[in-house]
């Protein structure tokens, strides 16, 4: 056989019945024979003879006597030794590209010699066939660069000629053709290759197919019965050029391909309209027509695919459909190659490059004639709109599978796990399309109260995350994690809804320090540092990674580079369940775990700003603001490293720490704050310290630790002793004598003594009283006294300290001077109290120094 | 009815994108899928993006347009937020017709696009005015 692709100059031409037998033998061998003038321009000829585009420039004008040529043609006789080699006159206009719309002279004919004679008429042709070859020639009318140059001269080296000489030499073309339905050269199947190739052996190739190649070159040089007309080609400039592709482009290789294709297609074509074909064979296509439309000049049919019955929707080009007219019940056979492609979107798959298909009707409307058919009158489709454009190329996720006999060549999705967030951002786009998987480490899990996450969380995502039950329990925060990914860079990742607390601590555990998987997540932010200054002083807290970070661009860093911490970060969405532990909790080396410090440690620090975790015990709480549910406390902490005696010059002996409404308080802290006398621990995590005070923001988590005998404070607590560089909102202890008693909220009044409600009722019958609230019966009630004195301390000497005392003091104060008509302040002032634990109200210093208090009733067990 | 061949389209040219951007190469079949989807402009097409053709235009208030070297000579601009091209050919073949998907600088552009070989330029804000204006500028 010869070799397919083979750019042989002799294999190139025509080929005479001898030739082929010579060919035959002598595979691939410059072959020996002579070539004539006469077979030399019959080479030339062929080649251009085979442009179809030329085939309307059939017609002679005055030129025909200057550009005649003589072919010598062989019979065809089946004799394949005939060595009658009775030349043809070939009126021929090879290289000039004009019409001459009259001729004046008879257009040439191919005289094809059946005897050595020479007539002059020329047969008739099957005229379906040569229909079918004219359709496919208006195919090629339409380009603007026809693949094939007529010019042959310039053409030494254009495969398109060698796959027109290809279509003339149907012996070595039907193994073309046969290749053809396969790809690889590997999957060629001899079976296949028969079957489409329908010739038996090379000696009745040549054979029969040197008398298909008469009539085909007949039907090639046959004037076309009507002209193709003018206006069908569209008008672009560039149709007068004619240039070669780039050698090795994709042009060239399409323009082989198909060059090829349109070969094998009216080959067979042909083979068809002589011969039945049979069906049943691997890789045909079965389909039952159900409904034809027409959309852009192509056919679209939805079938049935028989037998296995899926739906599908096959498109046919403008000529297959004329030649097939598909009707809604016709079945339709097509052959391999075909193409399936599953299109994102769409129900059904496609099937692509029908070009073999053949109708079996089943309804016997009409002869299934020669003649041409009315064309079915067909629904046509809106044209799609201009508005629709194809730039946006995302992602496919769709598989394609060709036809290949005997192997199905697919295309799987390729799931990679990205170990860098950045790239998987920038793969959901603008378009906020989903994306991932990242490999990331969790390396904080905290919790938002839900008010402030519903102005976090983008509409967009709201709308996306699972409406889970008709009525939600109610959700008290929103988890997010704070993750980062093996580059370095970190992500802000808002998980799902909790309405236990519970579920906090669960998913907290679960997953802070893991490696962790993140599928199918959404940007819904890009953070920038001046914007999200709080998130990016939590990210600096674990910047540098304790592992050195990749790079992107695959350089080594050096560990003694300081890398900056990022300028930017992403908030991400996902939904439950898409985040994965790959880990065990703290088991990846990038975790950087929270690392407790001593409240003294922390006080020393002078940063203006920095991440720090303690425990400490709550010794007091002062309510800020409470509104709409969000409270605002601080809360009064102290920790052995503070209480410890001999204490450093300058360090208090209580921080106060602010607890933000922004920080989610779980219940069991809550119910610790309101039991202070418990002397309540608490472990705090990722605190701000700012401008030397210590807040409690969003990524502040807060637990309750249980009691410990190692942290433990002395009783009673120490506090820092009042002086004047006190603050307000701090804790002291006060020493000092009374100098004056402020009347006017000097109170005192009868309680219940169960209860300690005051509304009481005198007993009518007897003395006593009666509670209202409790409906305790007492004979005395207790007395309940307000007072608030001033004291002069010795550690504020310019200055007026004002207490409020608590009922224990002003008792003690009161019993110790009590005279028998009463409290009289006299008795009062000049009394010496304290150390009195007191909570600053107010410090006041435009004249002198005045500060208000409040004594706390803490200290006593 | 709506047309679905446009679907067909954009899914081959997301596979032609996925499949050079892993390989580097276009496979066989997938120059025939196209040449059937989209017809006799394949070639054509094709033959633009062989001689890269195609210019991604940017400036500098983020504007994009594609331009596209006709064989002739002429430079057709391409808007990136619809599907026009200002080539007779389209104005033929795809509007007044509807015969064809797009002309071949539409999908010369659409090919250039999916496969990364458009060339880059960028343009000051006032040649960006002219050019969107549908004053074709000749560019280098």
């Amino acid at each position: 056989m010869m070799a397919k692709r083979k750019r042989n100059l002799d294999m190139r031409c025509v080929l005479f019945p001898d030739d082929l037998k010579d060919s035959f033998r002598k595979a691939g061998k410059p072959s020996a024979r002579t070539s004539t003038p006469a077979t030399k321009s019959w080479e030339r000829c062929g080649d251009s003879f085979l442009d179809t585009s030329v085939v309307q420039k059939l017609q002679t004008s005055e030129k025909k006597s200057r550009n005649a040529h003589n072919v010598a043609l062989a019979s065809v006789s089946g004799k394949r030794d005939a060595g009658t080699d009775e030349p043809v006159h070939i009126a021929w206009s090879s290289s000039d590209e004009e019409e001459a719309d009259n001729d004046s002279h008879p257009p040439p004919r191919l005289t094809v010699t059946q005897a050595p004679h020479r007539p002059r008429t020329h047969k008739q042709h099957p005229v379906d066939y040569y229909r079918s070859l004219r359709m496919f020639s208006t195919g090629v009318e339409t380009d603007d660069l026809p693949s094939i140059d007529s010019d042959s001269e310039l053409e030494e080296d254009n495969s398109a000629s060698k796959e027109h000489s290809d279509f003339l030499n149907p012996g070595p073309s039907t193994a073309a053709i046969s290749d053809y339905s396969s790809y690889d050269d590997s999957d060629e199947d001899p079976e296949e290759s028969r079957a489409n190739s329908f010739l038996l052996d090379p000696a009745e190739t040549s054979k029969q197919s040197v008398s298909e190649w008469v009539r085909s070159a007949q039907a090639i040089l046959r004037t076309p019965q009507k002209q193709i007309a003018k206006s069908a080609k569209t008008p672009e400039d560039s149709s007068k050029k004619r240039r070669r592709f780039e050698r090795g482009g994709l042009a060239e290789r399409l323009n082989r391909l198909h060059g090829r294709q349109r070969s094998a297609i009216s080959f067979w074509r042909h083979q068809c309209n002589s011969t039945t074909s049979t069906a049943d064979r691997p890789g045909v296509l079965t389909l039952r027509i159900l409904g034809v439309r027409e959309e852009c000049g192509m056919h679209a049919t939805v079938c049935d695919r028989l037998p296995e019955g899926e739906r599908c929707v096959a498109l046919f080009n403008k000529a297959t459909a004329a030649q097939l007219q598909p009707v809604p019940g016709d079945i339709v056979h097509i052959y391999p190659p075909w193409q399936n492609l599953v299109v994102e979107g769409e129900r059904y798959p496609i099937i692509l490059n029908t070009h073999f298909s053949q109708k079996i009707c089943v309804e016997n409307k009409q002869d299934n004639a020669d003649g041409p058919r009315d064309a079915v009158a067909v629904e046509k489709c809106r044209p799609p709109p201009l508005t629709r454009c194809l730039w946006r190329s995302g992602t496919s996720q769709v598989s394609t599978q060709k036809s290949i006999p005997c192997k199905q060549v697919g295309e799987l999705n390729r799931i990679e796990i990205r170990m860098s967030l950045l790239d998987a951002v920038e793969d959901c786009g603008s378009s906020g399309s989903q994306s991932g998987p990242v490999e990331v480490v969790v390396q904080r899990v905290y919790c938002i109260p839900i008010t402030q996450s519903l102005h976090r969380a983008s509409l967009q995502h709201k709308a996306l995350s699972k409406p889970a039950e008709p009525v939600p329990p109610q959700h008290i925060g929103r988890l997010c994690a704070l993750v980062q990914d093996s580059y370095g860079m970190f992500g802000e990742v808002l998980l799902q809804c909790v309405s236990t607390e519970s579920e906090i601590q669960l998913n907290s555990e679960h997953l802070e320090g893991c490696v962790c998987l993140l599928q199918a997540l959404r940007v819904v932010q890009r953070l920038t540092r001046d914007k999200c200054s709080l998130l990016f002083s939590m990210i600096d807290s674990l910047w540098s990674p304790p592992v050195d970070p990749k790079s992107h661009d695959d350089l080594p860093q050096s560990p003694s580079e300081r890398v900056p911490p990022p300028s930017f970060c992403y908030r991400l969405s996902i939904q439950q369940d898409h985040m994965v532990p790959l880990s065990r909790p703290a088991e990846s080396p990038l975790y950087r775990p929270p690392v407790l410090q001593t409240l003294r440690e922390i006080l020393q620090d002078e940063s203006l700003r920095f991440r720090c975790s303690f425990r400490a015990t709550v010794v007091h709480k002062h309510v800020l603001s409470s509104s709409a549910g969000e409270v605002e406390m601080l809360l009064f902490v102290t920790d052995p490293s503070l209480q410890a005696e001999p204490n450093a010059e300058g360090n208090g002996r209580t921080v106060a720490v602010c607890l933000s409404p922004s920080c989610l308080i779980r219940s069991s802290v809550t119910q610790a704050l309101d039991a202070l006398q418990q002397r309540p621990v608490l472990k705090i995590r990722d605190a701000v310290k700012e401008h030397g005070q210590i807040f409690c923001w969003d990524q502040t988590v807060i637990q309750l630790e249980p009691e410990d005998p190692s942290f433990s404070i002395p009783q009673p607590i120490i506090l820092d002793h009042l002086g004047p560089e006190t603050l307000p909102y701090s804790l002291c202890s006060v020493t000092g004598v009374i100098v004056a008693v402020d009347e006017s909220t000097a109170f005192s009044w009868p309680a219940c003594s169960r209860c300690e409600s005051c509304r009481l009722e005198t007993r009518e019958t007897q003395e006593g009283f009666l509670c209202l609230v409790c409906g305790a019966v007492m004979d005395e009630a207790t007395i309940k006294m307000q007072l608030e004195v001033f004291l002069s301390c010795s550690s504020l000497s310019h200055g007026t300290v004002k207490v409020k005392l608590q009922q224990k003091t002003i008792n003690s104060l009161l019993n110790s001077t009590r005279c028998p008509e009463g409290y009289s302040v006299e008795n009062v002032l000049g009394s010496e109290i304290g150390p009195l634990c007191t909570f600053v109200h107010v410090v006041n210093r435009s004249h002198t120094v005045w500060m208000g208090l409040e004594e706390l009733s803490f200290d006593l067990r | 009815m709506d047309s679905s061949l446009l679907s067909v389209a954009e899914q081959l040219l997301k596979d032609l994108q996925r499949t050079y951007s892993e390989t580097n190469k276009v496979p066989d079949d997938l120059l025939i899928a196209l040449r059937f989807v989209f017809g006799p402009c394949a070639l054509q097409a094709l033959d633009l993006v062989d001689q890269r053709s195609v210019t991604s235009v940017s400036s500098p208030s983020s504007r994009k347009a594609f331009q596209v070297l006709g064989g002739s000579g002429r430079l057709y601009t391409c808007f990136t937020s619809c599907h026009y091209c200002p080539c007779p050919a389209f104005t033929f073949s795809v509007l007044r017709r509807n015969e064809s998907l797009m002309c071949k600088h539409l999908l010369a552009a659409c090919l250039s696009q999916a496969m990364g070989l458009c060339q880059q330029e960028q343009v000051s804000d006032q040649q960006m005015t002219h050019i969107l204006s549908g004053q074709t500028e000749a560019s280098t």
